[in-house]
């Protein structure tokens, strides 16, 4: 027997189709383990006792709050409007079924910034009030925007986005069948919503639930703005105010920990009922048509969500941005490096991606631990990557040049965004036969064909939609670059935050809707591809 | 090209972490024949196919091409220079491509010109001439499928294996596209591995029958045989539905009594108790026979007729010929057939 031979020649041919994969994981995974090391190992100390006794337990409380708020705001508005327009047919039901999406273009903090403004004592809405009552600001009760409520208003009206999607692709893979052997049965419209739609749509609501949560717990901007003290705040706080990044990073472990509860509360929800039924006798739901007072108020409502989430705060950045347009600031540069580092690491971050999707296609060996890795990273909020990031700085020898830190930075963004990557990849990919590698292996394909004749040309479609969220998810994002960015070197995300920060609202609208305009791009390809027939819809 | 060769696995074995998937196989695909291997599912049998086609390695035994090595405890010839063509269980067509591209996939080593005239014709072979330009998903299953025979043949492969290919199609285009498949293996002479779970389809098609059950090759030979000698009880169902009946070696008449009467047998080796089983066709009407079963129910099944019979409160289902007088009465008047029950 030629055992020996053959165990060294398979050792050799796994680890040349390991290797890229290898790589991809170390590259993910550093910032990710130096993190949670750097909490567990040097987050004690001083600053560590002094934040355990002062605001850990106040910031654990405030970032509970804000989530369970804002879960409770978004299942309020997402859900039903994404079952009214599932199911129904009402004046407008077409354009609100993609204009309901947009509020995924815009950040959180831009929201805050615009709703800060509009609902504030020196707001348009209160000067109203007083103008026309002639009373004082002290004289009556108007909501308090800088506040939990009012962050999870802001939040909510950010992310319900995510629900309204999974509610609605729950709600339409439902087969007509179903809701008409219910309704058979003898259960009403309510019935069927409360019993039968809803239960079987749970599993996609959680999981877009949950997600939206988790963007929520990871929030920096616009929490501080409004001032609310979360967790990921005071992990900023940490480093900002005590320059200790080590107990920074330990009080993110408690964030970390939050992140991961959620998502292993949507897996553990989700049990084994995580499937719709697939029946190849699939049928779609004719919607059915609501008449009078019913049909308007289906309209009402949905123009009520979209003006919430986008519609209200984004006509008033305009018009903001219109009235103040002499003496906004030229944003010219900070657009040129938002760009370019976008760019950089949006090409950066598309080529790991692609390494996992194929290596998760083909099965290789790292390939579980390369998505776990990314999985992870996506769960990190971005302050707490950035952390693990200027530790490193501090303790290893690199010199603390611009280059260094631009180039940490790709680095993070790297780790906090390669799932939403991988995502659509594996979404192209999945779409083809299982096995057509092995197929071009049996007709004599070499790797470098096989990728360059089908992998490539197959993964294209959704490779095109990975790379515009790469890019715009890295031009919105807003805490590790804030703290890591060299001096004086702005991108259009941190310049938005520092002037509204300094309650210089009109120059903050500007860059605020630059990267609102840029987040639109991927929002409308979203859009666009949710309008395409499903399969089984036209035959 | 040269005289074909046989395709051989000589005693090979796979495992996924701790699990044998498949066992010590041992059999050789004669070239020009067809071998079919059936088995339930999770049986191994696609995985023995894919440790032929150099795409699973064996951690144990060799796969040889002729005299020459292909496998030993590893891959030494890999897939990509194997030449062996495969129907994949999806088809795996490639869904960037079209039929002919598809087609002409593995014939990119010749120039431009060959390569046209061959793709083309392959295509008027499968009848597809005209959807030469369709995409996969643009095709109908049996006209994927198609593309999928002729793409694994049209490199002129030294082999041919065939993963449930024939499953999930409607039975005429099954019929249609196996014609197909069946001619063009014959003319190429090469060896043909048919992986199925279609007990019928494997005896209909193989000169060659492996039954596979949890990793082994529990029995192989001709088809016929293998219906009639099972080893056990197990292939025997596995090749289709048996009755099981209880038999006691009579020593006075020479036979074996049954619920359904006596059958012609020698005396069993194990003693006098025995497990009958006899296929449903075994059954045979004859007026002459002192067995006079109650008739259940009946069911008309074209050519044949499905009875419910019994006898000896023992229920059996059977097949018999369609006939219009015997089945309106109560009863049947049945023996066995010797040649068509296996004794245990």
């Amino acid at each position: 027997m030629s055992a020996p031979s053959a165990r060294l020649r398979r050792t050799l041919t796994s680890l040349g189709s390991n290797l890229p994969l290898a790589l991809t994981v170390l590259i993910i995974g550093a910032p990710i383990v130096a993190c949670l090391l750097i909490g567990i190992l040097a987050g004690g100390g001083e600053t560590w006792s002094h934040i355990a006794e002062t605001f850990l337990w106040s910031s654990l409380g405030a970032t509970l709050a804000l989530i369970s708020l804002t879960g409770l705001f978004i299942s309020l508005t997402a859900i039903p409007v994404a079952w009214l327009v599932t199911m129904y047919s009402f004046p407008g039901r077409n354009v609100f079924g993609w204009l309901l999406i947009l509020p995924l273009a815009a950040p959180g903090y831009v929201l805050a910034f615009s709703y800060s403004d509009l609902l504030g004592v020196g707001g348009p809405i209160q000067s109203f009030i007083r103008d026309t009552s002639g009373l004082s600001a002290r004289d009556y009760w108007f909501p308090q925007i800088r506040s939990l409520t009012g962050c999870a208003f802001v939040m909510a009206a950010a992310l319900y986005p995510y629900v309204y999607l999974t509610a609605r692709a729950a709600f339409s893979m439902q087969s007509a069948s179903t809701l008409e052997a219910a309704q058979m049965l003898g259960a009403d419209r309510h019935a069927r919503f409360w019993r039968i739609a809803l239960p079987s749509a749970r599993p996609a609501i959680a999981a877009g639930l949950a997600l939206a949560l988790m963007e929520t717990a990871a929030d920096y901007g616009a929490a501080d703005f409004l001032g609310v003290r979360t967790l990921t705040v005071s992990v900023y706080r940490a480093w900002a105010s005590f320059g200790d990044a080590a107990a920074g990073a330990r009080l993110a472990l408690i964030l970390v920990a939050l992140t991961l509860f959620l998502q292993w509360l949507e897996r553990w929800q989700r049990g084994a009922a995580g499937f719709q039924a697939s029946t190849t006798r699939w049928r779609a739901s004719p919607p059915s048509q609501l008449g009078g007072t019913r049909a308007l108020w289906a309209t009402f409502s949905c123009a009520l969500v979209f003006g919430w989430g986008f519609g209200i705060p984004i006509a008033h950045l305009i018009s903001i941005a219109i009235e103040s347009r002499a003496e906004t600031p030229p944003v010219w540069q900070a657009l040129s490096n938002s760009l370019v580092l976008a760019g950089v690491a949006a090409v950066l971050t598309f080529a790991l991606s692609l390494t996992i999707a194929l290596g998760i296609h083909h099965q290789r060996k790292l390939s579980r631990a390369a998505r776990v890795i990314a999985t992870g990273g996506y769960a990190m909020p971005g302050a707490v990557l950035a952390l693990g990031a200027l530790y490193a700085i501090a303790q290893l020898p690199l010199a603390q040049t611009s280059l260094v830190a631009l180039t940490l930075l790709t680095l993070v963004y790297v780790s906090r965004f390669a799932a939403a990557g991988i995502e659509p990849m594996q979404a192209a990919l999945a779409a083809a036969p299982a096995s057509y590698s092995a197929a071009a292996r049996s007709l004599g394909a070499s790797p470098l064909r096989r990728l360059w004749q089908l992998d490539l040309p197959i993964i294209a479609p959704g490779a095109a939609a990975a790379a515009l969220i790469l890019f715009v998810e890295t031009l919105k994002e807003l805490p590790a670059t804030l703290m890591l960015r060299p001096f004086n070197w702005d991108t259009l995300a941190v310049r938005a935050y520092v002037y509204a920060a300094d309650e210089r609202l009109p120059a903050a609208a500007l860059p605020s809707l630059a990267i609102t305009a840029a987040g639109l791009l991927p929002v409308i390809l979203l859009s666009r591809q949710l309008s395409r027939p499903r399969k089984g819809q036209t035959a | 090209m040269t005289q074909p060769l046989p395709l051989i696995a000589e005693n090979v074995s796979c495992k996924y972490g701790d699990t044998l998937i498949v066992n010590a196989a041992t059999l050789t695909l004669e070239a020009g024949k067809i071998t079919a291997l059936l088995g339930q599912s999770g049986a191994g049998k696609s995985t023995l196919l894919r440790l032929f086609s150099g795409l699973e390695a064996p951690h144990q035994g060799r796969i040889l091409h002729g005299e020459t090595l292909l496998s030993d405890g590893g891959i030494i010839v890999p897939a990509e220079r194997r030449r062996i063509g495969i129907v994949f269980q999806d088809f795996a067509l490639f869904p960037n491509l079209t039929a002919a591209q598809n087609i002409a996939f593995g014939l990119s080593h010749l120039p431009d010109t060959e390569r046209q005239a061959h793709t083309t014709s392959w295509l008027e072979r499968i009848a597809l001439t005209a959807r030469a330009d369709a995409y996969p998903h643009q095709m109908s299953g049996g006209e994927q499928q198609r593309v999928a025979i002729a793409r694994a043949l049209a490199p002129k492969p030294v082999a041919l294996l065939m993963d449930e290919p024939f499953s999930g199609l409607d039975p005429a285009l099954r019929d249609d596209v196996r014609q197909t498949a069946l001619k063009a293996i014959g003319e190429l002479e090469i060896p043909a591995l048919l992986v199925t779970h279609d007990a019928d389809e494997a005896m209909l098609f193989a000169d060659h029958l492996a039954v596979m059950r949890a990793g082994r090759i529990v029995q192989q030979g001709p088809p016929d045989d293998i219906y009639r000698s099972p080893i056990d009880e197990a292939t025997a169902s596995a090749l289709g539905p048996v009755i099981k009946l209880a038999g006691t070696w009579n020593a006075k008449s020479g036979k074996i009594d049954t619920e359904f009467g006596p059958l012609d047998h020698p005396e069993p080796a194990g003693g006098p108790t025995v497990t009958v089983l006899a296929r449903p066709e075994a059954f045979v009407p004859d007026p002459t026979s002192q067995i006079h079963a109650d008739i259940l129910s009946v069911r008309h099944k074209g050519s044949q007729t499905q009875l419910v019979v019994t006898h000896n409160e023992t229920e059996a289902t059977i097949l018999v010929p369609a006939s219009n007088d015997i089945y309106s009465s109560k009863h049947i008047s049945l023996r066995l057939n010797p040649r068509l029950c296996v004794v245990f």
